[in-house]
């Protein structure tokens, strides 16, 4: 019976400290540290970079509009922001990071990752 | 016919009215006349016999015989003029109602004429700007109605009017049904020729597995181009039905450059093309976005194919209070002079065409930014590069 719950504890600490951490080809967002890191370097982003970017890696495989993006990234913070705004700031992750071939632009809906390699 | 008669008495009251003016001013001056000849005369005879008393039996005599007189006989008589004597120093200090009188009596007839000519124009205009707000209206689209209270000269042409209008108005509906329909039979057959082309496209592929073939891959290449004919044929004919449902919302223009290059990442970087989008700011248009992305990826495709690898398709925005600009450009050999004309002209292949298009996509962009109230021009830079110049109005 210890033994079990011993084994849960291990199995759900596990499971957390993997849903810290998401991956994508090599980009990787950790959730505690709120880090982007390209390979083993580090990259620095602003808030709603961050923000776009966690969404994105969360539904991985799955296409986000940008509405969606907008909803969720500004609009829960209060702020009205035109789609000006969002361009830029997806301008300047796609930079950042480098332009990763994982971060694709779906025609007429929005944004999707997932892993390419 | 009371109408009628209020306007006939409209009209002949200020000519009764200048007829009795005339008259009446004319026995006015006959008695006034009169009235001074007599009042002359009989002053003078008064000087001349309180002078000499005595010649008042031969005073008398000439009086008669100057009042035997006629008028006619008396017509210009200027015998006084021997003395020096002159017409015009006689009858001095007339009182004013002798002139004042026939003035203020003409002035009347004159205000009447006016007064009954503006009222006859005032109701005939009052009808015409009826009819014309009638048919602006009826042209703006709200398609009003007139209510005809009497009958006038105006009725026959508003009763043509209606005629002609609900008779537009039927030939224009049919004219837009007959479109719809004919647009819907071409959706058909596009739709209909995807399938065969599908299972073309299967097939081939089973067979490219089971048996390679050199003359596969020349298949799948022209499979693919009538696909892509299809694809736009089935566009085509809808923005020409006008039947393309367009979306009327703010749309920035730095998006829409940006989602058109991102959209042609995978061309762009397999020819080693890097595009160039300046961030001036966020600068917004009424239009479709999905529409106006698909005519600037034509646009940025086209220039895109007539670039060196390494080369640079750059793009630029403003906007002004009456339209928003965008201009897309390359750094090529730029536009063939002979094919400037026909750029836009669908199925047109220029001279120096490229790739297996089929000469639909800049035309396609045309119709698409006409449709959102825009013009577009290409014309060569002095650098040499081709360039695109798009105007969205924004009345």
């Amino acid at each position: 019976m210890a033994q079990q719950s011993c084994d849960d504890a291990l199995l759900r600490k596990s499971k957390s400290a993997k849903d810290t951490k998401l991956f994508c080809d090599d980009l990787m967002i950790d959730k505690e540290k709120t880090a982007v890191f390209c390979g083993q370097q580090e990259i620095i982003v602003s808030q709603p970079e961050y923000q776009i970017l966690l969404i994105l890696m969360e539904n991985k495989g799955k296409t986000v509009t940008r509405r969606q993006l907008l909803e969720q990234v500004w609009d829960s913070t209060g702020n009205y922001v035109n789609d000006n705004t969002l361009t830029v700031t997806m301008k300047r992750l796609r930079e950042k990071l480098g332009g990763p071939t994982c971060l694709k632009t779906v025609r007429s809906f929005g944004y999707r990752m997932g892993d390419t390699k | 016919m009371i109408e009628r008669r209020k306007k006939t008495l409209l009209l002949v009251l200020p000519l009764i009215i200048l007829l009795l003016g005339v008259i009446l001013t004319t026995v006015l001056s006959i008695q006034t006349y009169r009235k001074i000849a007599f009042e002359h005369i009989s002053a003078f005879c008064e000087i001349v016999l309180d002078q000499s008393p005595e010649s008042e039996q031969q005073l008398l005599a000439d009086l008669k015989e100057y009042h035997s007189l006629s008028e006619k006989e008396l017509n210009g008589n200027n015998y006084l003029e021997k003395y020096g004597y002159r017409a015009d120093e006689f009858c001095k200090g007339l009182p004013v109602h002798t002139f004042l009188f026939p003035i203020i009596l003409f002035a009347a007839t004159v205000i009447a004429v006016v007064i009954g000519i503006l009222a006859f124009r005032r109701q005939i205009r009052k009808r015409i700007n009826e009819l014309t707000d009638y048919l602006e209206q009826v042209n703006i689209g709200s398609g009003g109605t007139l209510i005809q209270a009497q009958e006038d000269d105006f009725s026959l042409l508003q009763d043509e009017m209606y005629k002609t209008v609900t008779s537009l108005y039927q030939t224009r509906e049919a004219a837009v049904t007959a479109k719809k329909s004919f647009a819907e039979n071409l959706a058909n057959i596009a739709h209909q020729l995807k399938t065969p082309i599908t299972a073309s496209f299967l097939s081939l592929q089973l067979m490219k597995k089971d048996t390679p073939n050199e003359y596969a891959d020349q298949i799948e290449k022209q499979l693919e181009r009538l696909n892509r004919l299809e694809e736009s044929l089935l566009m085509l004919s809808k923005i020409d039905a006008g039947t393309l449902p367009l979306k009327h919302e703010k749309v920035d223009l730095y998006t829409v450059l940006n989602l058109a290059a991102e959209n042609l990442s995978d061309l762009l970087q397999r020819d080693g093309i890097t595009i160039d989008i300046p961030d001036n700011g966020c600068i917004e248009f009424f239009g479709d976005m999905e529409w106006i992305m698909e005519a600037m990826m034509n646009l940025v495709k086209n220039c895109m194919e007539h670039s060196q690898p390494g080369g640079i398709v750059s793009c630029d925005y403003s906007s002004n209070p009456l339209y928003a600009e965008v201009r897309i450009w390359d750094n090529g050999t730029g536009f063939d002079p002979e094919d400037l004309p026909h750029l836009f002209e669908r199925f047109y292949r220029g001279k120096s065409a490229v790739g297996n298009g089929i000469g639909i996509g800049l035309a396609l962009a045309k119709s698409i930014i006409e449709l959102q109230n825009g013009t577009i021009t290409a014309y060569n830079l002095q650098s040499g590069g081709a360039c695109f110049e798009i105007r969205l109005f924004s009345h």
